[in-house]
């Protein structure tokens, strides 16, 4: 090889690694736009509390992120026999129920069965629901959401221009479609909630304790009635749910109020103090306070306060005090008794000495 | 007996006549109908600050009629290809194919989602069946000076009571940056904090383009902390400090008052899945939080990056915008161009905006009527997917013969 040849490979070379660098850095951008977008994404699901919620903002991120131009979350019902939306972007709001029909022959029924991703060219019109034909859709992408739990769900996306749907497109739908997925799975339903609720509920009111429960800005979101009857609170000043306006007016009803109030002042400078303390009060009552932060996800968001009337176990408590006390008492005077005994002894024994 | 169907055409008219609004009105509508007699289903309308818009109407409407009528105001307009800090343009559409609705909907700051139900709802008006999003297209005019940023909530609403088939295009109202005027037309009327629209059906298509010209430097950021239009936080860190920093800037020795001429030079970018990034432009800093409000809403936990552009870059990438509607119309000729260009490009290019304009014109055809606004914010659904809110982007707009 001479050397204007040896120059020509080297230049090519050269060329071959500067389309290699281009390449690669072209991959990294990718990666760094895919990772960005599935950040953004899951993000924004990690922060909703009920399934609707969750489903519209998985749909409308995938729409505005990967320019789709519409967006259907489908579910498969009970008996498996048809489908529904349950969820649609980009079809007129007025034609988003015609989007059901029987799942026997539907695009749908391969996709619910595999539980795998499948992509469509130029879809034939009577592959898809008749409110989307209508939109000259170019390339659809059907996406199982929870291929194993109850409802089954799955998302059909469509492109009218975009073009057909890329594999790292189709990779990264998929993941975010597993992270709904999991998100509807660690969200109750809204009978769950429901349920839920009521639970607490009835088991907050059968609890002797006075409870009072507070959100961040101090405002009642949960009482009993047991707190109610341990302090008159009339229901005019529980209606405010201003835990300020309850406690001036508790806080008149205690052997020492500024003791008590300073304590409230502590706790709401302190958010994340726990506290148990006791109060006498001047009709004799005594009741023990506990009160700890209530926390969702490592995250402070109110406070929690249960009263216990603890004047009987307190009245115990002094009544044993006494029979101590008492026990005490006679245990001495039977002590000294003893020690005068022994004294005298000594006094007669040296009286018998002298003699 | 046979008809012929005739084209569709268009004219559009001006006027610098900022002692009368109503004689402006007059004069640019007559200049935009010229000898035409119509019928004319849409006449547009951009007026700058300095005129009392509901006697400019009065004065349009002289001239056209009971044609409807929607438009706003803007900073500075722009006119068969000329750039305009005062005057009044009117394009008027003649076409005997073309059906259109108009409507607005006001309280756009308090209610935003049902100003824009509302604003889908326009579709209503129309019998046209579904059809190619290419000739369906809603122009949207918004109030963008409102510091809550409620804008991108009522366009996702429009968009999802119309559906895919439609195409947005259009941008936001305000005035030359003094932030005290912004006015949206829709006929007689005058709205303020509101949303108009005109959809428009056609035979013939109808292309949407933007590019900004913008390129991604640096390292992807975490937005943190955000609420609406305004940044608090960037990866953990106050936002406008971690700003600065990375520019190499002395936060201490700043003037604040230059700070939107400063970033308007490094704005921030959201990667999209596409590959492509939309743009967010700094407006303000407040030194007391350490955050920076921009133009338009900027999402909490969206990874972003410093963007970087030259005079040559932006240029650059308004011809790509009318290349690339001119080649979506086809072998259909142009018969009316529509710019929504944001006023920070007109502030960062200076006099080479005028060769921004110029260059769409020449790439379209300069003797296609031409009328556009420098908007704040521009408003557009591109290439598919939801509208998305742009910012320092050069739309294009085209309407067929």
């Amino acid at each position: 090889m001479d050397n204007q040849q040896q120059l020509a490979a080297a230049q090519n070379e050269i060329l071959r690694l500067r389309e290699e660098i281009k390449l690669s850095t072209d991959e990294l951008q990718r990666t760094l736009t895919s990772v960005s977008v599935l950040y953004q994404i899951s993000s924004e699901l990690s922060d909703i509390d009920n399934k609707p919620q969750a489903v519209n903002t998985l749909v409308a991120s995938i729409c505005k992120m990967f320019a789709i131009d519409v967006g259907i979350i489908i579910e498969l019902h009970e008996d498996g026999a048809s489908y529904k939306a349950v969820e649609s972007i980009g079809i007129p709001s007025a034609d988003a129920p015609k989007i059901a029909g029987p799942i026997k022959g539907s695009i749908f029924e391969k996709i619910f069965v595999s539980g795998k991703p499948g992509r469509l060219k130029q879809p034939q019109t009577d592959e898809l629901p008749e409110v989307v034909r209508q939109l000259s859709v170019q390339s659809a992408l059907l996406v199982p959401i929870s291929p194993k739990s109850q409802p089954k769900l799955l998302l059909l996306c469509c492109r009218m221009y975009q073009g057909e749907f890329s594999f790292e497109e189709e990779r990264i739908i998929n993941i975010l479609g597993n992270k709904l997925a999991e998100k509807l799975d660690n969200i109750l339903s809204q009978d769950e909630v429901a349920q839920s609720l009521s639970l607490v509920n009835a088991t907050i009111e059968a609890m002797s304790e006075g409870v009072l429960v507070a959100d961040s800005d101090w405002k009642i979101i949960l009482s009993n009635e047991q707190y109610v009857t341990m302090w008159k609170v009339p229901q005019e000043i529980m209606d405010t749910r201003d835990v300020m306006k309850i406690t001036e007016f508790v806080a008149p009803q205690l052997v020492d109020p500024p003791a008590f109030l300073k304590k409230v002042e502590e706790l709401r400078a302190n958010p994340e103090s726990k506290t148990a303390e006791v109060f006498k009060l001047k009709n004799g009552s005594v009741f023990e306070r506990i009160s700890i932060p209530q926390r969702v996800k490592d995250k402070t968001v109110g406070r929690v306060w249960s009263f216990h009337d603890v004047t009987s176990i307190k009245q115990a408590e002094m009544q044993l005090e006494t029979r101590v006390k008492e026990v005490e008492e006679i245990n001495g005077f039977m002590i000294d008794r003893e020690l005068k005994m022994v004294g005298l002894k000594k006094e007669i024994k040296e009286l018998q000495e002298r003699k | 007996m046979r008809y012929i169907t005739l084209k569709t055409t268009a004219g559009v008219g001006l006027s610098q006549n900022t002692a009368d609004s109503y004689s402006a009105g007059v004069e640019a509508a007559r200049g935009a109908v010229k000898k035409n007699t119509g019928p004319f289903p849409l006449a547009i309308v951009f007026i700058t600050e300095q005129y009392d818009e509901e006697k400019a109407i009065n004065g349009i409407r002289s001239i056209i009629g009971d044609t409807p009528l929607v438009g706003c105001t803007a900073p500075s307009l722009i006119c068969n290809g000329k750039i305009y800090s005062d005057g009044l343009g009117v394009a008027i559409i003649q076409s005997e194919t073309l059906k259109v609705s108009v409507g607005a909907s006001d309280n756009l700051s308090q209610d935003a989602k049902t100003s824009g139900r509302q604003l889908g709802s326009l579709a209503a008006d129309l019998s046209a069946p579904q059809g190619h999003p290419q000739h369906q297209v809603l122009l949207v005019f918004a109030d963008a000076s409102m510091t809550k940023g409620v804008l991108a909530d009522a366009l996702y609403e429009a968009f999802r009571e119309l559906g895919s088939s439609f195409r947005f295009f259009g941008g936001g109202s305000a005035d030359n940056l003094h932030f005290k005027k912004s006015v949206q037309v829709v006929n007689n009327e005058v709205h303020r904090d509101a949303i108009a629209g005109a959809l428009i059906v056609s035979d013939s298509p109808q292309s949407i383009s933007f590019r900004h010209g913008w390129e991604p430097t640096g390292r992807n950021l975490v937005v943190t902390k955000a609420e609406g239009k305004t940044v608090m936080e960037l990866d953990g860190e106050p936002a406008l400090k971690l700003y600065m920093e990375y520019l190499n800037e002395d936060i201490d020795g700043f003037d604040f008052s230059q700070f939107y001429g400063f970033a308007s030079g490094h704005p921030l970018g959201i990667p999209m899945a596409t590959g492509e990034y939309v743009v967010r432009d700094p407006l303000s800093a407040s030194t007391g939080d350490s955050s920076i409000t921009f133009v338009s809403e900027v999402p909490e936990n969206a990874i972003v990056r410093i963007m970087t552009g030259s005079k040559e870059s932006l240029l650059n990438a308004s011809i790509e915008a009318a290349d690339e509607a001119k080649a979506a119309l086809g072998d259909n000729a142009p018969a009316l161009i529509l710019i929504a260009d944001c006023v920070s490009r007109l502030l960062f290019l200076g006099d080479d905006a005028q060769t921004e304009i110029s260059n769409i014109g020449t790439r379209l055809g300069e003797a296609v009527p031409m009328l556009g606004f420098f908007s704040f914010g521009e408003i557009g659904i591109e290439k598919g997917g939801p509208p998305a809110l742009y910012n320092k982007t050069c739309g294009v707009y085209v309407l067929a013969e």
